[in-house]
């Protein structure tokens, strides 16, 4: 590594400003530039982040929800209620059919 | 027949916008330059401040420009931080912006002129880069978007005296910097790439 010569010239307070005034006219945006930014911005896909995401599926007042809970009740279901082997009474809901090997392709199998 | 009513909003909001990008750009790109002593890194910011202008810019709309301009400089901020959390280390774009300049549309000089001139802006590049972030800033705002220190000091939150101040200062380190690294060829642009700025970008948040 060289060290700086302690004779070097000083830079100018005329000199500096001609430098940066040189250095800005290069690095200043050019309209071509500025203007392909500007569409890029525009037409930048939407990254959808955490907020968005939790904004549709927050469990309180999500989007999501918030379009559920504003559907219309449904309708007592009508029939009589099935008992569950567990021991759950569920009103409307039908008795399975019994077995049906059309449906259950892997009764025929075995 | 009267158009779409989407048509004509999609157009009143790419006209709002476009007001709003040619009133800022020129201060955002001179103020991200100023923090990152990136010109690579500054034109990736600025397109991402834009960015998020455009997806707020019912909120933006709605602001007075003042407020418009704060809040493009707050975006700006953060999304500075964010980029100096996400890097380990720091590399100079200088290469990068000197590749996109094209020598024939600059000048009509000959070879040796142009190469000389590349040679300046990589050296006022490096300089600049060096100096602490908060004469930096205040340097190129007043150098790039021609700002004056009262102008630069409203947007900084600074009184203009103290921005005047910190102009001379960045004057004076900015005139050792090219002194030293004119005088000096192995620490000219290039040579000194992997030194990091003089101070963390974090100082001034």
């Amino acid at each position: 590594m060289s060290f700086p010569q302690p004779d070097a010239p000083t830079i100018s307070g005329r000199r500096l400003t001609d430098l940066l005034s040189r250095w800005a006219d290069a690095r200043r945006l050019d309209p071509q530039r500025a203007d392909a930014i500007k569409v890029a911005a525009r037409t930048a896909p939407v990254d959808l982040g955490f907020d968005w995401w939790w904004r549709l599926l927050d469990p309180d007042g999500g989007t999501v929800f918030r379009a559920a809970v504003k559907r219309p009740a449904l309708a007592e279901p009508a029939g009589p209620a099935v008992e569950l082997p567990f021991g759950v009474a569920v009103p409307g809901l039908a008795a399975s059919p019994p077995d049906d090997g059309e449906y259950q392709p892997y009764l025929r199998l075995a | 027949m009267a158009r779409p009513p989407a048509n004509s909003q999609t157009d009143e909001r790419e006209a709002a916008f476009d007001g709003l990008y040619a009133a800022h750009q020129r201060t955002l790109h001179a103020f991200l330059l100023g923090r990152t002593g990136d010109a690579e890194l500054a034109l990736d910011l600025l397109q991402e401040a834009f960015v998020r202008a455009w997806r707020n810019l019912d909120l933006l709309l709605a602001l007075g420009a003042e407020r418009q301009q704060a809040w493009l400089f707050s975006t700006a901020r953060h999304l500075v931080i964010d980029q100096y959390r996400g890097r380990a280390t720091r590399t100079a774009a200088h290469d990068a912006l000197v590749a996109g300049l094209d020598p024939a549309e600059q000048t009509s000089d000959g070879p040796e002129r142009i190469v000389e001139r590349e040679r300046e802006l990589r050296l006022v590049d490096e300089a600049i880069r060096r100096l602490p972030e908060t004469l930096r800033t205040v340097l190129v705002l007043q150098v790039l978007d021609e700002r004056t220190s009262a102008e630069i000091g409203e947007m900084l939150g600074r009184p203009a005296g103290t921005v005047r101040y910190q102009i001379s200062q960045a004057r004076k380190r900015l005139a050792e910097e090219l002194k030293l690294l004119e005088a000096a060829p192995d620490l000219a642009p290039g040579a000194a790439s992997t030194v990091p700025p003089a101070d963390s970008v974090h100082q001034e948040v």
